[in-house]
C-alpha cells in the first residue's frame, strides 16, 4: 500500500489488526519516506534497526492477539527525550555523541504500548527557540514551504508529521514550544496540564513550565496518545496522582452550553490580518456548533513574555550546570585546570541562544538582583495565573486565541533579533506561566498558503473539554484534511 | 574562656549523615564505601533528564532531632538549589534547604566543669552530601568517586554561644549522643558521617559585639576540634595584639601540623544564586504528623541520665558514662533486666567489664560476655551463689571464653557453700584447731575475729558464703561464751 | 539597565561560559538588550502578592527509604571520555577552588 502515510492511528489500528498491512511493511514505508525527506532536516538521527526489529516484535504480537493501543506503530522523539542506548543529543554539539543511558518515563509507557520509535527528531537546542533554527545540526525546513521555518522548538517533532513520515510524534512545550509548530506546519498538538506527564528523562529547560505532549494528524490521534502518556510517575515529584481518563471518550459530544472566552488582550493590533480572521471564524464556527462565545479580559497578558524571559532562563541556568563536561558530554582537550575544563568545555558545546539563556539566568539570580528579578518575575506570574482562574472561575470553558501572531516566518529572517523573536510565543507563554493544557487545531491558511493554528486554552486537569471542543471543531471544517504530502 | 584579654567566641556547623538505606533524593545506595561510582544512578550521576524525590525518612530524622534539640518544626518547608561548580557536584547545584529549615530556635544544654550552659541551634535543614575528590598530585589529575552524592545530611548549626574549645568538644559530642540515640546516625567522625566547621573570633573581655570570624573546614575527628579552635584562637589573638585585622576568610585545618591556613578563594565572596527547586513540590509538615514522631521518640540521655539517678539510685558519674552512648545504655539495661540490681550492675559494667575491654582493647560491641551472662553472674552474686571474689575469678574465664557463669560453675564445681549445716561444720573444725585464738576471742580481744573468719574461709575452699560464715561463727562463738 | 562589558564579564564567569568568545561583543549587546527588555517588568506592580514557584499546590511528595532503579557503573559512566578504572578523572583540583 502507498497511501500508508495517510492513514489516521485509529486506521492503522484497524489495518495492522485486520492484516492490511504489517508493521513491519508500515515501519519500512515510514523509514523509505523519511529516507526520501532528508531534505527536511527533521531528524537527528534515525534508528531503522531498532524500529524494524520493534515492528517484527509488533507482528508477532498482533498474530497473537495480544495488541495495545500502539502496537506496531512508528512514531518519532523529540531528541531532549532519553531513549536507552540510542544518542539523545538535544540538538546540541555538547552532547553530539551522548548514549542515553536509561529511558525517559513517556519513552517507558510507549513502549509498553508496543509503539515503534523510528527516530529522534531536530529542536531548537535544549528546546530554546521559536523557529528550530538554533539547532547544532541545522534548521528544519518547513514542508508546506521551503523557505520558512516549522516553528520550535519541536520544529522536527511537527514537520516529521506535517510531511506524512510518521503519523504521531512526541514535543515538548516550555513557552509554546509544541503548539507554534503545530500552527506552523498544520498538524495537531497538546500542551497538557503541567504534572499530567512525567518530565523524568526529559531533559530540563525550565523546570517549572516543561511538559510533554504527543503531536499528531488529528485530534483524535492526539487524544490516543495522550491516554498513552499520561499518570503519576513515582520518578517525578511534580507528576499528579489523577486518573487518566480515557481522552478518546467525549470526542464526538456536542458543544451545547460550551462558553468559549475571547480575551481582548489576544487580538490586538500587530497580529497579521489572515491570522486573525481566521480565528475569529473558528470561533464563529464553535459558537454554530451550539457554543457561546465570551469576551474575557487577562489584563497581565502583556508581562508574560518578560516574566517567562526571567523565569525560564533562571531555572535553565540552573539545569544546564550539569553539562560541565565532567561526567558526559563535550570535554574540552588541552585544558590544565578545572576553571578551563569547565569553560572551554560549556563554551564549544552551546549555541548562541543557549549561552544567551545562561547568562541571564544567572545574572537574574545573582546576589543582588534576585528580588528585582527573580522574585518579581514570580510574583507577576501569580498575577497572569490569577487572572486565569478569575475567568475560568465565572466567564468561560476554555479560552480561544491565535496560537501565533504570524504564519511561519522566514528562515534566518529573526535569528539576529531575539526580542522579535521571542514575542512570537506572546500567545502560548502565558498558558505555561499558569501550568495549564492548550492545544493548537489547524484553522486556516494565508493568502502564500501557509497554515494558520487555532490556540484553545483550558482550565487546569480539564483535557477532556479542550479535546471535545477541538474535534467537534475539525469534523466541522476541512483544514486538517489537507495536507502537502509528496 | 578567657586567654588573656580576649574571650573566644565559637559557633559550629555540624554536618550528619543519616543511617537511611537510600540516597536523599533518589533510590541508589547510601551505604559508606563501595567500588567507586558503584552506588549510583541517573540522579547521583546528574544525567540529564534525571528528577529527585525525597525520602520521607530523611523528613522523619530532621524531625526527630529538631524535636531532641527543643526546635521549632516549619510547617511550610521547601528545598533550594544551591549553585557552585565542582566536580563532586553533580548537577551542578547542591539541593538544600535556604529560607525555610526544618528546624529552627532549638538548644542544647551542655555542662563543662558543672556548669550547665544552653547552646543555642539557630537551625537544622537536610541537604544533600558531595562526592568524593582524590588529588592525586603524581598524575596531575584529581579522581572523582560519586558514591557519597546524594547521601542525606542533616546540617546543624549552632548559635555563637560556645566560650571555648572545650565547650565546643563537649557540644559537638552531645549532638552526636542524641544522634546516635535517636538511632538515625552513626556519627563517625573517622568515617567522615559527622563533620564540623568552626566559626571563630576573639572579642575584648567584657565587649558585647563580636569580632570578626574565621571559618574552620576540614576538622575530622573528635581529637581535633579542641586543637582546631586552641590554634586558631591564638592565632587571632597574636594578630589582634599585634594590631593587626582578622580576615574574615575560610581556612583549613591541617591535622598533621594542627594549624589552619587560608584557603586560596577565587575572586570575591561565592555567589550561590539560591531559589526553590521547581523540582521538589513543598512540605507541608502538620502537627500530627510531629506529634506522632514525637510520641515515638526514644527516651534521650540526658532524661535517661536523669532516672539513672532519681530512680535507680547511680550517681551523677555512674550515670553519665552509662548514657554517653546509646549501645552503653542498652548494654547496661540488659545488664540490669538480668539481674535487677542496679548498682552492681553498674558497677560490674564499668569496672570489670571496661576493665577487661580496655585491657584487651576491644569495644562494647566486640564484648566476648554477653550483657544478658554478665547480668545473670550478678544475680548469682545478689542470690549469695557466688562470693564477690569468687564471681570476678569466674568473670574472667567468661571473658576470655565467653561461656555462661553456670557453666562455668558447674564445671569447676565452683558453687558457693551456703549450707548453714556444712557451715557449721566447718566452723566447727576450726575453732577445735585454733584453740588459743578462740580463748583470746572469748577473753575480749575481738580483732582475732577476722583471723578466724579468714580460717573458715580457707577451710571452704574459699567457697563459703562469706556473710553466713560471719553470722554462723559469731553464733558459734557466742554459744562457747555460755 | 545596561551592563558594562565587566559586569558581564563576571556573569559569564559565574555561568562558566568563556570570556574568549569571538563574537564577545555581540553577545554582551545582546545581553543588554534582552535585560532592557524584561526591565518592562519593574514597573509591575505586585504589592501583597506571593510569589509562585509551583504552580498547583501539591505537598508531602515523597518516596519511602527503599533502594531501587539504580545503575551499574558502566552505565553510570557509559559516556564519561576521562576514567581512571572507576574513577572519573579531572584536572589537578588546587584547594578551595571552586
Amino acid at each position: 500500500m502507498s497511501n500508508l502515510h495517510e492513514l489516521s492511528l485509529k486506521q492503522l489500528r484497524t489495518g495492522l489488526d485486520n492484516k492490511e498491512f504489517s508493521s513491519k511493511e508500515l515501519t519500512e514505508h515510514s523509514l523509505a519516506r523519511i529516507a526520501s525527506h532528508q531534505d527536511l532536516n527533521a531528524f537527528i538521527n534515525i534508528t531503522p534497526e531498532v524500529a524494524l526489529a520493534a515492528a517484527e516484535a509488533a507482528d508477532q504480537k498482533i498474530k497473537n492477539k495480544e495488541v495495545k493501543s500502539l502496537t506496531g506503530i512508528p512514531l518519532a522523539i523529540k531528541d531532549l527525550i532519553l531513549t536507552k542506548g540510542i544518542k539523545t543529543t538535544c540538538a546540541s554539539k555538547f552532547l553530539e555523541n551522548f548514549v542515553a543511558p536509561y529511558n525517559a518515563t513517556v519513552i517507558e509507557k510507549l513502549l509498553a504500548e508496543d509503539a515503534v520509535i523510528v527516530g529522534k527528531t531536530n529542536l531548537d537546542e535544549f528546546a530554546m527557540g521559536s523557529s528550530n533554527e538554533n539547532s547544532a545540526f541545522g534548521p528544519v525546513i518547513n514542508p508546506w514551504d521551503k523557505t520558512k521555518v516549522p516553528g520550535g522548538s519541536s520544529g522536527g517533532s511537527a514537520a516529521v508529521i506535517a510531511a506524512g513520515l510518521v503519523r504521531a510524534t512526541l514535543g515538548t512545550d516550555t513557552g509554546g514550544s509544541i503548539r507554534q509548530p503545530c500552527s506552523f506546519c498544520s498538524i495537531t498538538g497538546i500542551k497538557p496540564t503541567y504534572g499530567r506527564i512525567s518530565r523524568y528523562g526529559v531533559t530540563a529547560y525550565a523546570s517549572s513550565l516543561d511538559q510533554v505532549g504527543p503531536m499528531a494528524g488529528n485530534i483524535e490521534d492526539l487524544a490516543i496518545m495522550l491516554n498513552a502518556l499520561c499518570g503519576k510517575d513515582p520518578l517525578d515529584a511534580t507528576s499528579v496522582t489523577l486518573k487518566t481518563p480515557d481522552f478518546t471518550k467525549n470526542l464526538g459530544q456536542d458543544l451545547k452550553g460550551l462558553r468559549v472566552g475571547m480575551p481582548k488582550e489576544y487580538f490586538i493590533d500587530g497580529i497579521q490580518a489572515e491570522v486573525r480572521t481566521a480565528v475569529e471564524n473558528a470561533v464563529k464556527q464553535l459558537e454554530s456548533l451550539g457554543a457561546t462565545v465570551v469576551p474575557v479580559s487577562l489584563p497581565n497578558t502583556e508581562h508574560a513574555v518578560p516574566t517567562y524571559y526571567i523565569i525560564a532562563p533562571a531555572e535553565a541556568s540552573s539545569n544546564l550546570g550539569r553539562f560541565d563536561g565532567i561526567r558526559f558530554g563535550n570535554r574540552a582537550t588541552g585544558c590544565e585546570t578545572l576553571e578551563d575544563l569547565y569553560c572551554e568545555s560549556r563554551s564549544q558545546g552551546f549555541g548562541i541562544e543557549v549561552k544567551r539563556r545562561i547568562m541571564m539566568g544567572t545574572y537574574v539570580l545573582s546576589s543582588g538582583y534576585y528580588d528585582a528579578y527573580y522574585l518579581k518575575a514570580q510574583k507577576v506570574r501569580r498575577l497572569i495565573k490569577n487572572d486565569f482562574d478569575r475567568v475560568f472561575a465565572k466567564d468561560c470553558d476554555v479560552i480561544a486565541s491565535p496560537v501565533t501572531p504570524t504564519t511561519a516566518f522566514e528562515l534566518n529572517s529573526r535569528v539576529s533579533d531575539p526580542i522579535q523573536m521571542y514575542l512570537n510565543d506572546i500567545f502560548t507563554i502565558p498558558v505555561n506561566l499558569a501550568g495549564l493544557p492548550a492545544l493548537s487545531v489547524p484553522c486556516g491558511f494565508d493568502q502564500n498558503n501557509l497554515p494558520i493554528g487555532l490556540h484553545l486554552i483550558g482550565k487546569a486537569w480539564d483535557e477532556e473539554t479542550l479535546l471535545k471542543t477541538a474535534f467537534a471543531y475539525e469534523q466541522s471544517t476541512e483544514w486538517s484534511k489537507k495536507n502537502c504530502y509528496k | 574562656m578567657f586567654i588573656e584579654d580576649y574571650e573566644i567566641v565559637v559557633g559550629l556547623e555540624v554536618h550528619a549523615q543519616l543511617a537511611t538505606h537510600s540516597k536523599i533524593f533518589s533510590g541508589a545506595s547510601a551505604t559508606f564505601g563501595g567500588n567507586p561510582n558503584s552506588h549510583v544512578d541517573s540522579v547521583t550521576m546528574g544525567l540529564p533528564g534525571c528528577l529527585p524525590v525525597p525520602n520521607k525518612t530523611v523528613i522523619e530524622s530532621a524531625i526527630k532531632l529538631g524535636l531532641a534539640l527543643n526546635c521549632q518544626i516549619r510547617n511550610y518547608n521547601r528545598f533550594a538549589r544551591k549553585h557552585y561548580f565542582y566536580p563532586d557536584l553533580p548537577k551542578g547545584y547542591q539541593i538544600s534547604q535556604f529560607e525555610e529549615p526544618i528546624c529552627e530556635h532549638g538548644h542544647l544544654n551542655i555542662t563543662v566543669d558543672e556548669v550547665v550552659r544552653n547552646i543555642g541551634i539557630t537551625r537544622i535543614h537536610m541537604e544533600e552530601d558531595a562526592g568524593k575528590n582524590i588529588h592525586d598530585s603524581r598524575t596531575n589529575a584529581s579522581l572523582v568517586d560519586l558514591n557519597r552524592a546524594g547521601v542525606p545530611l542533616l546540617e546543624i548549626v549552632s548559635e555563637p554561644d560556645l566560650r571555648s574549645p572545650e565547650e565546643a568538644s563537649v557540644y559537638l559530642r552531645g549532638i552526636r549522643q542524641i544522634i546516635r540515640f535517636l538511632g538515625i546516625g552513626d556519627g563517625n567522625m573517622e568515617e567522615g558521617s559527622l563533620r564540623c566547621d568552626a566559626n571563630i573570633s576573639l572579642r575584648p573581655r567584657g565587649s558585647l559585639k563580636f569580632g570578626t570570624r574565621t571559618e574552620i573546614k576540614n576538622i575530622n575527628s573528635f581529637k581535633f576540634v579542641e586543637k582546631a579552635i586552641f590554634y586558631e584562637a591564638t592565632r587571632q589573638l597574636k594578630i589582634l595584639k599585634e594590631g593587626g585585622v582578622i580576615f574574615q576568610e575560610t581556612r583549613l585545618f591541617d591535622s598533621a601540623t594542627e594549624t589552619t591556613r587560608s584557603m586560596r578563594g577565587k575572586e570575591g565572596a561565592a555567589d550561590y544564586r539560591y531559589f526553590p527547586d521547581p523540582d521538589l513540590p513543598p512540605l507541608h509538615i502538620e502537627e500530627s504528623w510531629i506529634q506522632d514522631i514525637r510520641s515515638k521518640l526514644p527516651i534521650l540521655p540526658h532524661q535517661k541520665k536523669v532516672e539513672l539517678v532519681e530512680s535507680y539510685g547511680l550517681t551523677d558519674y555512674d550515670a553519665s558514662l552509662i548514657t554517653s552512648e546509646r549501645e552503653n545504655l542498652e548494654f547496661y539495661e540488659e545488664v540490669y533486666n538480668a539481674c535487677k540490681n542496679a548498682k552492681l550492675a553498674c558497677n560490674w559494667m564499668t569496672s570489670e567489664l571496661f576493665g577487661l575491654l580496655n585491657k584487651s582493647g576491644k569495644s562494647l560491641k566486640e564484648s566476648p560476655v554477653s550483657a544478658k551472662d554478665l547480668g545473670l553472674l550478678i544475680k548469682l552474686i545478689d542470690q549469695d551463689v557466688l562470693s564477690g571474689k569468687m564471681a570476678k575469678d569466674v568473670f574472667e574465664v567468661m571473658f576470655e571464653t565467653s561461656k555462661t557463669a553456670a557453666l562455668i560453675i558447674q564445671e569447676k564445681g565452683l558453687k558457693q557453700v551456703s549450707d548453714p549445716k556444712e557451715i557449721v561444720s566447718i566452723i566447727q573444725k576450726v575453732i577445735s584447731e585454733c584453740p588459743d585464738q578462740v580463748r583470746d576471742y572469748l577473753a575480749g580481744k575481738e580483732q582475732v575475729f577476722g583471723f578466724l573468719v579468714g580460717q573458715v574461709m580457707k577451710n571452704s575452699g574459699g567457697k563459703a558464703n562469706p556473710k553466713l560464715a560471719n553470722e554462723a561463727l559469731k553464733s558459734e562463738l557466742e554459744k562457747l561464751m555460755e | 539597565m545596561n551592563l558594562s562589558k565587566e559586569e558581564v564579564l563576571k556573569i559569564i564567569f559565574l555561568a562558566r561560559l568563556s570570556t574568549k568568545e569571538e563574537n564577545l561583543d555581540q553577545m554582551i549587546s545582546d545581553f543588554n538588550n534582552v535585560l532592557s527588555y524584561v526591565d518592562a517588568l519593574g514597573k509591575v506592580n505586585v504589592d501583597n502578592i506571593e510569589p509562585l514557584a509551583h504552580v498547583h499546590e501539591s505537598y508531602n511528595i515523597y518516596r519511602e527509604d527503599v533502594c531501587g532503579n539504580g545503575m551499574t557503573t558502566e552505565e553510570a559512566l557509559l559516556n564519561t571520555s576521562d576514567r581512571s578504572g572507576s574513577f572519573i578523572r579531572v584536572p589537578l583540583i588546587i584547594e578551595g577552588e571552586s
